[in-house]
């Protein structure tokens, strides 16, 4: 879902300021030129019956129709995004989707497979060599991720055209792949060194001597405070990071697209996005603090025992029918608060990436509000989730059409001007991506 | 423009306008199209344009009769455009070009996927019909140390902070009932040990080992009953169960991964449970099939075994499964309570054996070592009564 934001808002449209379909071309007024018009039209809950269809066929064809499925519904939803009356082409095709899977399943998922269980084999359980494997693995899925996530945006970007025009993402996936990856461990990275600064001041190099749980419980009780407080940076250090690296990683790859000869340009920092951030977490705080204390006060501390798996002190008190019912009542509560906390924020970073996403010199505009996208997600995940995701399609086309109906460019574009683009197309697609889930259309 | 030409085709869609764009620049032109005999002329700001030929056309979506317009490109030349919003141009257009109808692109692509289909659905047929199991036999060619490591993985797995329990007495009467238990002519199960886990199961896993848990030995009435269910775990060993469903399920995952990557990804799962429902129950049938068979070798009568289930199951439901394993594993372990076919169905086929001569599994005093093999538990209500007083 906010990858597929994302996507709408740094990439997928197009930008024009021609005269509207009916009016001839040399009509066009060169004295007040307009912004262009962005318009929805196109279906929305009638892509249910494709959505049936392309489940259908995917069964009977063991999957393989998928691909193709997938590519009708998205030239569906590309052709119903309209720039000045005319409308964006999706020019992917099934085939592309498919050998780009089965590359990646050939080059990545099976290597790996054969990896895990090779070491296992050949090292045993819990050898030091399967430990090293698998956390070389999960950090390279981190690179991976990135690098996925980047060739897809290309893919599409290159099979996105408007009047014949394509859309490019003209950089290197690598270099993508590398900053995802320093950004996302930087601060376990700085939490880990200060760990071992702290625990040679003190400790030297001798290694722990922790025989029992209550030398270790000793320990803790002796170092609580700097453990507290490495815990503390890694936490909050974590969290605090996240507007900074979304911003950074936004940055990276809408200054590498392009449409047709004209880049898109990102000029936005990371410091307006803070002050709703931090509101949201402290109102995740106090929701994190709130919750449980309600609860308890609602059952009282014997049954407040009964909720925990298994409680290793005395015998819980079964919960009464009505206690549960309260209990799930105010969990949904909690829920919900959380949602509007987190579209609260969402909403404000969106809008700010869009302001600051300029084509042509024009920045667009993005008016999402936050009642807007909680609508949008609670009505999709269930559309999703309770169909085997054989209505995706409809929730995809909404998402789409949210968008596109909140977005507009703030001023005149000379189309005119923009010639095609010269980058390269790749023959695959998207593999990567589908093989780390990170793709939303 | 070609104006004669076009009504032999369709006398009722005259030229339409639309918008052009060369491919070259974001520039749109103004367009008029006519359905000339052997293609669509354009027109194009007033001068004449492109001839497109109707095979070669393209369009970006594809046709169907709700089509009200259509954006389409020439093969020759795929960055060139022409958008037309006219629903009778869109039917006019399917009649003379069929290859953009919705139905004629699907089709292209489902008779070739369709016949991947045909020949995967023939091939799992044939291997139904001739009772043949791929993962069996790849099961057969691990080597032993293989099956060894992959065992003590998921052993360690299924253990987790659990106690492995050692207490001497315990593990000797274990070891006598395991002897007596092993089948004579096949190497059967390498190692059985019991869990300190409150939680009513057994399982074998590959290797030849097998794990039950504390509470199996608190649950059963006698020693007969946990030789039933030890004699079932060492059947799933001596079937290499545990190993064929390793195999089994790393080649579901890779299948599956292959093939189900185009859709949701729940069609996968369910398929994959599926499957492995109906193979495991079949297992568990052959499982009892060695249990009784060894118990009978052994001169333990089978009759207890049967007693165990009822007492697990008292209402003949099949649905009450407990909490499955927590290993990650899938199909490497079997264990003896999920999945399993009606036991109502299991009791009566071990009831129907006949009567043979039998002596109790194993003596009163093994049979208590054995339960207390995880240690004497301290019962919490008499220590809560103790005055610390008595404590010198």
């Amino acid at each position: 879902m906010t990858q597929a934001l994302n996507d709408l808002t740094a990439g997928q449209s197009g930008i024009g300021h021609a005269p509207p379909y009916a009016t001839p071309y040399s009509a066009d007024p060169p004295a007040a030129p307009a912004p262009p018009t962005l318009r929805w039209d196109g279906p929305t809950w009638s892509l249910t019956g494709l959505g049936f269809l392309n489940f259908f066929l995917s069964v009977i064809t063991l999957g393989i129709y998928g691909f193709w499925g997938r590519t009708e519904v998205r030239k569906r939803i590309w052709s119903s995004i309209e720039l000045n009356g005319e409308p964006l082409a999706y020019t992917g095709t099934g085939k592309e989707l498919f050998l780009g899977f089965l590359v990646v399943f050939g080059i990545v998922l099976v290597p790996v497979l054969l990896l895990t269980i090779g070491t296992l084999i050949a090292f045993g359980p819990k050898s030091p060599a399967q430990t090293v494997v698998q956390l070389t693995l999960g950090i390279g899925f981190i690179f991976l991720g990135g690098v996925a996530s980047y060739r897809a945006r290309r893919y599409r970007m290159s099979r996105t055209a408007w009047r014949g025009i394509r859309g490019s993402l003209e950089g290197s996936s690598g270099t993508y792949g590398w900053a995802t990856f320093w950004t996302t461990l930087l601060v376990p990275l700085i939490s880990a060194i200060l760990f071992g600064i702290w625990y040679l001041a003190n400790f030297g190099f001798a290694a722990p001597n922790l025989p029992n749980q209550a030398a270790q419980g000793a320990f803790l009780a002796a170092n609580w405070f700097w453990i507290a407080a490495l815990y503390f940076i890694l936490i909050v250090g974590s969290l605090l990071i996240v507007p900074w690296r979304t911003t950074k990683l936004n940055r990276h790859i809408t200054n590498d697209m392009a449409f047709g000869s004209r880049p898109f340009t990102f000029t936005g920092s990371s410091k307006p996005l803070y002050a709703r951030f931090i509101a949201r977490w402290v109102g995740v705080l106090i929701l994190f603090i709130a919750t449980p204390a309600a609860i308890y006060l609602w059952i009282g501390k014997a049954r407040f025992a009964a909720i925990g798996i298994g409680s290793q002190t005395g015998r819980p008190v079964p919960l009464t029918g009505s206690e549960i019912g309260g209990i799930i009542a105010l969990l949904f509560l909690a829920s919900i608060l959380y949602s509007i906390l987190t579209a609260w924020y969402k909403a404000r970073e969106l809008n700010y990436f869009a302001s600051v996403t300029r084509y042509d010199g024009q920045p667009f505009r993005l008016a999402v509000t936050a009642r807007g996208l909680i609508w949008l997600v609670l009505t999709n995940a269930p559309l999703t989730l309770f169909t085997l995701g054989i209505m995706r399609p409809v929730a995809q086309a909404r998402t789409a059409k949210y968008i596109v109906e909140n977005m507009s460019l703030e001023g005149p574009i000379d189309f005119n001007a923009i010639a095609q683009s010269t980058a390269q197309r790749s023959k695959t697609g998207e593999g990567l991506a589908q093989a780390f889930d990170v793709d939303a259309f | 423009m070609s104006m004669p030409s076009k009504h032999a085709l369709h006398p009722a869609v005259g030229p339409v306008s639309g918008r052009y764009s060369d491919g070259k620049s974001a520039a749109s032109h103004d367009a008029v199209v006519a359905f000339d005999a052997a293609g669509l002329q354009l027109t194009v700001d007033g001068h004449a344009g492109p001839l497109w030929h109707y095979a070669d056309l393209r369009a970006a979506t594809p046709l169907g009769s709700s089509s009200h317009n259509v954006l389409l490109s020439p093969k020759a030349d795929p960055d060139a455009t022409l958008f037309v919003a006219n629903r009778e141009f869109c039917s006019a257009l399917m009649e003379v070009a069929p290859h953009l109808a919705t139905s004629a692109e699907r089709w292209r692509v489902l008779k070739p996927a369709l016949a991947v289909g045909a020949v995967a659905l023939a091939l799992g047929v044939s291997v139904w019909a001739f009772d043949y199991s791929p993962s069996k036999s790849l099961a057969q060619m691990i080597p032993n140390k293989v099956r060894n490591a992959l065992g003590a993985s998921v052993v360690d797995g299924m253990v987790g902070d659990r106690k492995v329990c050692r207490e001497t007495a315990g593990v000797e009467a274990l070891g006598r009932l395991h002897q007596r238990l092993q089948p004579k002519a096949q190497t059967g199960t390498d190692r059985i040990i019991v869990v300190d886990w409150g939680l009513v199961n057994a399982f074998a896993v590959p290797g030849g080992q097998v794990v039950i848990t504390r509470a199996i030995l608190e649950k059963a009435g006698n020693a007969d009953e946990v030789a039933g269910v030890i004699g079932h775990e060492i059947g799933h060993g001596l079937a290499l169960h545990p190993e064929t469903g390793l195999v089994r399920s790393i080649g579901f995952w890779a299948v599956l991964q292959f093939f189900m990557t185009g859709s949701p990804g729940v069609l996968g799962n369910l398929g994959a449970t599926a499957m492995q429902l109906g193979y495991n129950r079949d297992a568990e049938r052959e499982a009892d099939g060695y249990a009784i068979a060894l118990l009978r070798d052994a001169g333990i009568s089978v009759k207890p075994f049967a007693a165990f289930f009822k007492k697990l199951d008292p209402l003949g439901k099949s649905g009450s499964t407990p909490q499955p394993a927590p290993t990650g594993r899938v199909g490497s372990v079997f264990d003896i309570l999920s999945t399993h076919p009606a036991p109502a169905e299991r009791v009566a086929r071990i009831e129907a054996v006949p009567d043979y001569p039998s002596t109790p599994a194993l003596s009163d005093a093994d049979w208590k070592a054995l339960q207390a093999i995880c240690g004497v538990k301290p019962k919490p209500d008499p220590k809560a009564v103790t005055p610390p007083a008595t404590k010198l």
